[in-house]
């Protein structure tokens, strides 16, 4: 390969495009000013000049814009080329908590050395289900490639190695530096479509505002803005135009180079034909999961406007818009000549590597072989079983990660229809002993069943939390797991919103997945699991991260209750999504925000409440904690415990000076008994988040993975998650 | 005796073209030299990168053993030949280290690291064979990395040989080549990775 060669044809390519452009936007700038001229005459006659220097406001600000607009992006882009991934919503890759980034990280590495390059930085967009990679970058040693989830989990390590190769070629023979150009300079043209709608808007606003002088502007203003967003959209297909006749043959090029760096052509080849295949997929996995089939067009007409400018960046184009406006050549053609011939598409199917992180259940099964009805792969357990037999969960759960408990459950071989629970469970014990003989249930004392049924739901239990903290590892299964924490087992799948199709699909298994877990055990690991999945979440985009809250906020509302742990729940997810401005103590409050005595009675009654201490004790507490703090001790009780109450003690206690937050926490805290609820700790966890200050070591409880625990959690599962407000919440 | 004196501009003139035949060729040699000690330390760069990779493969393996041991009782064995070729191939990497341009020495690693490269290749083919170890999440990121150092050293022989190509063509080329053997440039010997049968094998990976 001649890459001289071919970076030099690139230039030359970046010298007739520059043309193009100035073509486009001098077309665009005579455009808006004929148009105007025109109007001008249709409005005051064909005899009346328009004023001096009428052409040349029309003229200085159209380009001004387009030029402006350019210049100021290409500025941008050239600082850091990462701003086009974020712009896009992607996220650098964790090459820590996530094997899948990992692997993406090291196969750059390679690439990197065998084209020669420094590593281009790495970004995921991790909520895209689609196969797809893009790169961008100024300067050929310090590009940034993106790539889509749906690419991580579908495509094997060497067809991700044909992608990134492909990539890496177009980063070595200076497409990119042209491609990114090219982005630059269509923001210029796009910015007069965007100018003209803004000046619409802003006509409309005025026209509803009643105020003369708004009035009056608002219908030159109107008939500007429409002379040019219309120009401006001619102006932005001419970009989409030349950004197509730019890309199409490198691209051809970039898959055969890819190629030669990888010494083999069924990586890209593979990739290519599952880009192919994967609509199909998407649609039947839609369907599975009762949710609105993927549609492609109607994604990319919801996507941020950015991607436009990026759509000659991407692996593959958009998709078909005509012919003169494919960035890409036709997939059947790039597949035709890595292979020399057609390929049927591939269907890609999750990875198994991606596939061992979901919270799959074993294949098991009991279910299957018992005749009962429930589907086993997707495969939520069914949940009123789930609460009444931890055996049977246990059963569902030990995957094959288990060492310890022999889960010979599949040579169970029961009689016609569903065997009632109880049966299933006491005589699962029995199959370490010997193979029964088909059709036969083996039974076995009610002690011995009993006994192996606990030690096998103990690691059933371990299995199905080390499920749960797998989950955290990426953002669809932490936001997922969100959900299910926070929600409740019988509810409706909630709405997600924009960008969260991955967890919606994993939803339901990991709301199974949280119901294996007996309550006393899920209350002390909901904390530690809150804080892994909201850690993965706090890097995703702002809308994504408000659109999660907006699905959270819908689960809490379902039932037109709010608990105590609901509330904590999504206050935490509120502080930690950095979704609102955090007081920084440095800033004055208003008088009425500080923390005053009445606060503080809220906040020690609160904790009295879920801890189960008497008034009296929690008073004498507060009144030691107001002396303590120094404030001025007013009002008596604390009035009646209700949101809004402690919301504003919470708001308070962020003014306190930073030296009183530990003492405040450590008053709290003293307040504890050994065992304290779980209600309790979180609580304080949470206060301690929201006012910035470490957390103290809480008394430690008296909780274990053991049978008492088990037992005392499956009795009294949802009952005692005190209500705190109902419907007009 | 007039006549016979050189004019002012005539002298000049060839003073100037024979000042041009000798700076000339002088210009060429330096740019030539230049050029020829820059391909030379591409390819020196070429080879260390090289190392860098086996040097890291060299580093994973004990990891590798070390997750396989708590398994793998009763294959003393092949733990046992991993760590033996492992510290034949580091030996001979280290000798090969001080002499990138001595054929023997980079024939010997070769054949060190194929032998690393079986070893590695059997002890997968036993954890194959034992699924509770193929689950080991340690061994599953070990595993990525190895992987993955396999195709940097790939890469980075693929990487060097180009370079190799590149130096020897400077070498060897017409009037280069007098330059060359003027100030001693030797050309370099390109690596054989798929020499011996061991290599020839992809080392069996499908976790």
């Amino acid at each position: 390969m001649n890459f001289a060669r071919q970076q030099e044809q690139a230039e030359r390519t970046a010298r007739r495009l520059i043309w193009l452009h100035a073509f486009a936007s001098t077309a665009v700038v005579i455009g808006v000013d004929a148009i105007a001229t025109l109007v001008w005459h249709l409005l005051f006659g064909a005899a009346v000049d328009p004023p001096h220097g009428f052409h040349l406001v029309n003229v200085g600000g159209v380009l001004a814009l387009i030029v402006g607009g350019a210049v100021l992006e290409t500025a941008r882009l050239r600082e850091d080329g990462a701003l086009i991934a974020r712009r896009l919503g992607a996220v650098p890759v964790d090459t820590i908590g996530d094997p899948l980034h990992r692997r993406l990280q090291n196969l750059l590495e390679e690439l990197a050395i065998a084209a020669r390059i420094g590593v281009p930085r790495a970004f995921v967009l991790e909520d895209e289900p689609m196969i797809n990679a893009l790169t961008a970058g100024m300067d050929r040693n310090r590009s940034v490639v993106v790539v889509t989830r749906g690419a991580l989990v579908r495509l094997t390590r060497d067809e991700l190695q044909g992608v990134l190769a492909h990539e890496v070629s177009h980063i070595v023979n200076g497409d990119v530096r042209l491609n990114t150009r090219l982005v630059g300079m269509n923001h210029g043209l796009q910015w007069v479509g965007l100018f003209g709608r803004s000046m619409l808007s802003r006509a409309v606003k005025g026209a509803a505002s009643m105020r003369v002088l708004e009035m009056a502007m608002a219908v030159p203003l109107a008939v500007m803005g429409v002379i040019v967003s219309v120009v401006g959209a001619i102006g932005e297909l001419g970009a989409l135009a030349i950004q197509a006749g730019v890309g199409r043959q490198r691209e051809y090029f970039a898959d055969a180079q890819a190629v030669a760096f990888t010494r083999q052509r069924d990586g890209l080849g593979g990739a290519l034909r599952k880009v192919a295949g994967l609509p199909a997929v998407l649609a039947r996995e839609a369907t599975a999961a009762g949710s609105a089939p993927h549609d492609p067009r109607a994604a990319a007409a919801r996507r941020h406007p950015y991607w436009q400018n990026v759509a000659h960046l991407l692996l593959v184009g958009r998709v078909a818009s005509g012919r003169w406006f494919e960035t890409h050549p036709p997939l059947r053609d790039r597949v035709h000549r890595l292979y020399g011939r057609d390929m049927a598409p591939i269907e890609p199917a999750v990875l198994k590597d991606a596939e061992r992180r979901e919270p799959e259940l074993p294949a098991l099964s009991l279910a299957v072989s018992a005749g009962a009805a429930f589907d086993d792969d997707e495969a939520p357990m069914p949940e009123p079983m789930a609460g009444r037999m931890p055996g049977l969960a246990s059963a569902r759960f030990a995957g094959s990660r288990d060492r310890t408990a022999p889960i010979a459950l599949a040579r169970l071989r029961a009689a016609d229809g569903p065997a009632p629970a109880a049966l299933w469970a006491d005589t699962m014990p029995a199959f370490g002993e010997g193979a029964p003989a088909p059709g036969e249930v083996v039974a076995v004392t009610q002690v011995d069943g009993a006994a192996r049924s606990c030690a096998a739901s103990e690691s059933a239990i371990a299995a199905a939390a080390d499920r749960l903290v797998q989950a955290t590892r990426e953002p669809a299964g932490a936001a997922a797991l969100v959900a299910a924490l926070i929600g409740t087992p019988g509810q409706p799948a909630p709405r997600w919103g924009e960008g969260w199709e991955c967890a919606a699909q994993r939803h339901g298994a990991l709301r199974a997945a949280v119901a294996a877990v007996p309550g006393e055990t899920l209350r002390a690991l909901r904390w530690p699991l809150m804080e892994l999945a909201v850690a993965r979440l706090q890097p995703m985009s702002r809308p994504a991260r408000e659109s999660l809250l907006a699905t959270v906020r819908g689960i809490v509302d379902q039932d037109a209750r709010l608990t105590l742990p609901e509330w904590i729940y999504v206050a935490l997810l509120r502080l930690r999504l950095r979704l609102e401005p955090r007081p920084t103590g440095l800033r004055r409050a208003a008088p009425g925000d500080l923390l005053d005595a009445r606060g503080i009675r809220v906040l020690f009654a609160l904790v009295a409440h879920c801890a189960h201490v008497s008034e009296a004790k929690a008073d004498r507490a507060a009144n030691a904690a107001i002396r303590t703090l120094d404030l001025a001790p007013i009002g008596g009780s604390a009035g009646p415990l209700t949101i809004e109450s402690l919301e504003q003690a919470m708001r308070g206690a962020t003014h306190l000076p930073p030296l009183a937050r530990p003492l405040l926490v450590r008053q709290l805290v003293s307040l504890l008994p050994a065992d304290a609820g779980h209600e309790a700790r979180d609580f304080l966890r949470l206060l301690c988040v929201a006012i910035d200050c470490p957390p103290p070591r809480l008394p430690p409880h008296g909780f274990g993975w053991g049978a008492t625990g088990t037992a005392r959690g499956v009795s009294s599962d949802d009952q005692d998650d005190e209500v705190l407000a109902s419907a007009d919440v | 005796m007039r006549l016979f004196a050189p004019r002012e501009s005539e002298m000049s003139a060839g003073l100037l073209s024979l000042l041009l035949l000798v700076a000339v060729p002088l210009v060429w040699v330096a740019l030539a030299y230049n050029r020829l000690v820059g391909l030379r330390n591409a390819l020196r760069n070429g080879f260390a990168q090289i190392d860098v990779q086996l040097k890291r493969r060299h580093d994973l393996v004990p990891g590798l053993v070390d997750v396989a041991r708590a398994y793998l009782t009763h294959e003393r064995q092949t733990l046992e030949s991993v760590v033996a070729a492992r510290q034949g191939a580091a030996s001979a990497r280290a000798s090969a280290a001080a002499r990138w341009s001595d054929a023997q020495a980079i024939e010997k690693l070769d054949a060190a690291e194929s032998v690393l490269s079986g070893a590695v290749g059997r002890l997968f083919a036993v954890v194959e064979a034992h699924p509770e170890l193929k689950a080991d999440a340690t061994l599953e990121r070990l595993t990525e990395e190895l992987v993955s150092t396999e195709n940097r050293i790939g890469f980075a022989r693929q990487a060097y040989n180009d370079s190799v190509t590149d130096y020897n063509n400077g070498v060897e080329r017409f009037p280069e080549n007098l330059v060359a053997s003027a100030f001693a440039f030797k050309p370099a010997t390109l690596l054989h990775s798929t020499r011996s049968v061991a290599e020839r094998e992809p080392v069996a990976v499908t976790l």
